[in-house]
């Protein structure tokens, strides 16, 4: 087969997309815009409340932080997606070698299965409401009640085995549900603005306000600020932009500026569906001072059956293709091991964690400690783009060398991820920094460190 | 068929959003908001389903998101 010959269902996992498979930008538009209403949504938005955020650092902070994500997208991913045309791991392999992408698949897959865990534990709180189920409160850290446990093992045990049968009829069912999902979002945050009862500006803000000082009973402690949101914001996919993983994306890509269809996921998910979900947070403060918040009781009281039914979906369908890719990394790293046993221990893995709410309520923090992980493997592709050739270094060193494990990138990616690790989980409490701050020093240091320990080691071009 | 499917599923979807937008500048009430909501839910997944559940799955279909 020659390199424009290919079959439709080819994925060119090992080989450069060619010519003929390419996409223009409008697939790429409709691609983003249904991709980000998912089921973290409906947790991060309200997580900004309860974090006590001034209603103004919300809006501008979002609005400055997705436009730094799509930045990301546009002048970091999708350049050198659309200059290789290969996926992150193909890439990865060839500078890191084998092994170390092994590990940073694992990592990966971990990371995932908590993911998948905090949606198991979305959709659980929705699939709960007709059995009328006490639900797990904000301070709840492991489970409440027998009931709710019972509830999310069985949504897990579902999750898991369709996940186990492949990617393709959730995949399917996602796409058909993603612009109503979208939409049942917006509702929500209309019908939340209704029901909070504001005329204009200033009545928002005091009832956004007065609900920051209910969930904290009665004293206002904001523990995240304007650039808290807007770096929250920008590194919350960082792991797809500046970590690269979306050259899986726009590979496919005619031109790199295809990679400004990120602004569709960003503005529609990740300030649109947001706000809603925190105003219907807001809005249930209100009426019933309940600061809890629980996806599917709040989306009930703004949506009815279309809101539980949109919780229930949102989380299976970002939980799924989470489960389906941590099982595809611990196959990877047991050779011989069958996907759907993989797939399973991984749907184990993540109903054990959805068992726990404390993984839903600490979301912001997990979001921003997987970027701070995975992210900074980016800088590493990044850096043997643009720095190796001028820094006399060998570009793919581990394919040129035949090597399985490049240790100057495994150092230059554990040494400030370690470090950021002790400060975001380890250090005292005075000294810890929230996760989201510590995403782009990561990605810088490893990419100077990439060159560094290049330098120092063997792959130098004479 | 194929004609139809993508105007009954936008039914569906001025369904699910329009009665939020009346019932907030508007009168319409909660509960019959709700209500046309479901129906439009019902709507949307029977006609999107055939319409756009058949189509090549993407590039992103198995990322996950946040």
């Amino acid at each position: 087969m020659s390199e424009e010959e290919h079959s439709p269902t080819e994925e060119f996992e090992r080989r450069p997309v060619p010519d003929s498979a390419l996409k223009g930008p409008g697939k790429f538009w409709g691609m983003y815009s249904g991709e980000h209403a998912a089921g973290t949504e409906f947790m991060i938005g309200p997580l900004f409340l309860l974090s006590g955020v001034a209603l103004k650092d919300v809006f501008l902070g979002l609005l400055v932080g997705n436009l730094l994500a799509v930045l990301s997208w546009r002048y970091l991913c999708a350049p050198i997606a659309t200059k290789a045309r290969m996926t992150l791991y193909f890439q990865l392999e060839k500078i890191a070698g084998g092994n170390l992408v092994k590990l940073y698949n694992l990592a990966n897959g971990v990371l995932f299965c908590f993911l998948a865990g905090a949606m198991i534990t979305v959709s659980a709180t929705a699939v709960g409401i007709p059995f009328n189920i006490e639900m797990p409160t904000i301070e709840s850290v492991y489970p409440n009640n027998a009931a709710f446990v019972v509830i999310v093992l069985l949504v897990g045990a579902v999750i898991a085995l369709v996940a186990a049968k492949g990617y393709d009829l959730v995949a399917r069912f996602a796409n058909v549900a993603s612009p109503w999902m979208v939409l049942v979002f917006l509702a929500c945050g209309l019908v939340a603005l209704k029901q909070i009862g504001a005329a204009d500006w200033e009545g928002l803000n005091e009832v956004w306000n007065a609900s920051i000082a209910t969930a904290q009973g009665g004293e206002v402690k904001s523990t995240m600020g304007f650039w808290s949101i807007a770096l929250f914001a920008w590194f919350c996919n960082s792991a797809m932009h500046i970590g690269m993983a979306d050259l899986s994306v726009f590979r496919y890509a005619r031109k790199a500026s295809s990679g400004w269809a990120a602004a569709g996921g960003m503005y529609v998910g990740h300030y649109m569906a947001w706000i809603a979900a925190a105003f219907m947070l807001a809005a249930q403060i209100q009426a019933t001072g309940d600061a809890n918040p629980v996806p599917g009781p709040m989306a009930a009281n703004v949506a009815g059956l279309a809101g539980i039914v949109c919780v229930v979906v949102a989380g299976w369908t970002t939980a799924n293709p989470t489960i389906y890719r941590a099982g595809l990394a611990f196959q990877a790293m047991i050779p011989g091991s069958s996907r759907t046993a993989m797939t399973l221990l991984a749907g184990a893995v993540a109903t054990i964690a959805g068992v726990f709410p404390a993984f839903a309520w600490k979301l912001l923090g997990f979001v921003g400690f997987y970027g701070t992980v995975l992210a900074p493997m980016g800088a590493a592709i990044f850096a043997d783009r643009y720095f190796a050739r001028k820094a006399g270094l060998l570009q793919f060193a581990a394919a040129e060398a035949g090597s399985g494990f490049n240790w100057s990138v495994a150092l230059a990616w554990l040494i400030p991820v370690s470090v950021a690790t002790y400060f975001i989980k380890f250090a005292p409490e005075d000294d810890r920094i929230d996760s989201w701050f510590c995403i782009l020093p990561c990605w810088i240091a490893t990419a100077i460190l990439h060159v560094v320990f290049s330098k120092i080691f063997h792959n130098k071009t004479a | 068929m194929k004609k139809v499917l993508p105007i009954i599923a936008l039914v569906g979807l001025a369904l699910t959003i329009l009665p939020p937008l009346i019932h907030l500048f508007g009168n319409l009430p909660l509960k019959m908001t709700f209500h046309l909501m479901t129906a439009g839910m019902v709507v949307w997944f029977v006609s999107a389903t055939p319409w756009l559940g058949r189509g090549d799955l993407k590039p992103t279909d198995t990322e996950v998101q946040i």
